[in-house]
């Protein structure tokens, strides 16, 4: 797995939870609590020791808490704008979403996203990402956070191994200001 | 809807002129960029390998570079079809330049054909500065590590002072003139402690460890910053002083060294003296400057003085043997 995936974790840890969840959570799950190494591919069951060491410490379980992380790194204003990028509206954004992976592996080759294809229903779609609970919790966050952005009211909902966006409201609120050509724009 | 009209539908940066330059059709990304445009040569002024051509050399073209008169920075790149009643299609893009376009002239999504990749490469763009962001900090995080485990490699972890390996560090560095701005000579002390293992015995080693960091907070005081000051052994110091090679200056700096380690130091409650010997090598003595030339005999002058008595500094003759040292020989003794 990229090391971009257990840095993220550890972020999200240390700036929600506080350094002292991180380095306890690292120690214990047998990473170096100074920090992840960024570009070296790391084992898969590094960020699955992780999750389970931070879930613990916080008191949630590791699908929770890998929706809150999803739904915090879609809020960094960098990944926030790389993922505005594929929509100029919410529903264009999630049936884009088959191209995540081809747009991770263009910045970089090693960031093994999961393939999700995504079917339309009547009032939204059903997304059926190739990945385990973790992830798709996960995905379910990054959905949340930019239904949000958006300004669209969507209920997001994880049934088996398949994500359902219903969206009865579509023009919820004016979302989060996004320009293409200036990032200051909506940038937190 | 024919054919014609579709083509340039399908192409937001077009421009259609007749033979005589008049505008008779330009796309709405172009419109936004240069703003409306009646006349060819008001608006654009070919460049590069057309720099000067007319509309019909234009259109003979492989590439035509354009730019815009409004915005002289902007400069468009495309190509140009000559058409049967006289008039020239082109249909442009903005290259290399797109990310500028873009903050420029605020084009959106929309400005762009579906098929157009501008999209992509903005995406690129940012993902890679991001990525670029990352790195250069996490980088900086590695350069401080770095740095804090070059410090450790080279500190003597009890007294804080240069270890063995800094030592040799600081001599090379010397020796290469790096360290100051005028490479000049310099002397190596070679230190020894006088009466250290009977404090050591009598009172336990963790007086004697710290009896050696007082001894080295002494050397500092006395000593200025750009000199080394090093723990080789247990009670063996070395002194590095650039800038240094008059003996009566060393046996001077020798004296005030000796007496300010015999002042008496008090630890753990009881008072405790020790003395010290010193041996100095000085380099304007040598041909060819060699750290194990001149620390073996900073240790062999280092011996002499002790054998001699306690608390006095002799100087190593250097290449020109016992002979050359009638009156520089060291006489150090307080």
């Amino acid at each position: 797995m990229h090391g971009l995936v257990n840095r993220s974790i550890e972020y999200f840890a240390r700036q929600t939870h506080g350094d002292a969840v991180w380095t306890a959570a690292a120690t214990a799950a047998g990473v170096d609590p100074r920090g992840v190494e960024l570009m070296c591919e790391q084992d898969d069951s590094t960020a699955r020791r992780l999750l389970h060491e931070i879930a613990a410490l916080v008191g949630c379980s590791p699908p929770e808490l890998a929706g809150d992380i999803g739904a915090w790194v879609a809020q960094r204003s960098a990944i926030r704008r790389l993922l505005r990028f594929a929509g100029r509206d919410f529903a264009s954004f999630v049936t884009t979403l088959d191209e995540l992976r081809g747009r991770a592996r263009l910045v970089l080759r090693d960031l093994e996203l999961p393939a999700i294809s995504v079917a339309p229903l009547p009032r939204g779609w059903k997304l059926t990402p190739a990945c385990d609970e973790v992830w798709l919790h996960a995905l379910a966050g990054v959905l949340h956070a930019m239904a949000d952005d958006y300004g669209v009211l969507a209920v997001i909902e994880i049934r088996g191994d398949a994500i359902l966006v219903d969206v009865p409201v579509v023009d919820f609120n004016e979302g989060r200001p996004f320009s293409i050509s200036d990032p200051s724009v909506g940038a937190a | 809807m024919n054919l014609e009209r579709a083509a340039l539908m399908l192409m937001p940066m077009h421009l259609h002129v007749d033979a005589a330059g008049r505008v008779l059709s330009a796309g709405s990304t172009l419109q936004r960029m240069v703003g409306p445009v009646r006349d060819f040569d008001a608006a654009f002024e070919p460049v590069g390998p057309v720099a000067g051509a007319s509309l019909a050399q234009l259109a003979a073209a492989e590439r035509v570079f354009l730019r815009s008169r409004a915005d002289p920075g902007q400069v468009l790149r495309g190509r140009a079809i000559a058409l049967a009643d006289g008039g020239l299609v082109f249909n442009l893009g903005l290259g290399i330049g797109l990310v500028e376009a873009i903050r420029n002239h605020e084009l959106t999504d929309r400005d762009f054909a579906p098929s157009d990749l501008a999209m992509e490469f903005l995406f690129l763009h940012e993902a890679n500065n991001a990525m670029m962001d990352e790195l250069s900090q996490a980088n900086l995080r590695l350069e401080e590590a770095r740095r804090r485990a070059e410090a450790q490699a080279f500190t003597d972890p009890l007294t804080g002072l240069s270890n063995r390996r800094g030592l040799q560090l600081s001599f090379e560095a010397l020796r290469q003139g790096t360290l100051h701005a005028a490479p000049g000579h310099f002397a190596l002390v070679a230190m020894d402690l006088d009466r250290f293992k009977e404090l050591n015995d009598s009172r336990g080693h963790a007086v004697g460890d710290a009896m050696l960091c007082e001894v080295a907070a002494r050397l500092r005081a006395i000593t200025r910053s750009c000199d080394t000051i090093a723990r080789t052994g247990g009670d063996e110091f070395v002194l590095l002083l650039p800038g240094i090679s008059d003996p009566a200056a060393l046996e001077q700096l020798g004296r005030r060294i000796v007496r300010r380690i015999e002042a008496p130091a008090r630890i753990a409650g009881a008072v405790s003296r020790i003395s010290a010997s010193l041996g100095v090598a000085i380099s304007s003595r040598y041909a060819r400057i060699d750290w194990s030339r001149m620390e073996s005999d900073a240790d062999a002058a280092l011996y002499r003085a002790k054998r001699e008595g306690q608390g006095l500094l002799r100087i190593a003759p250097g290449d020109h043997g016992e002979a050359g040292l009638a009156g520089g020989r060291g006489n150090g003794g307080v």
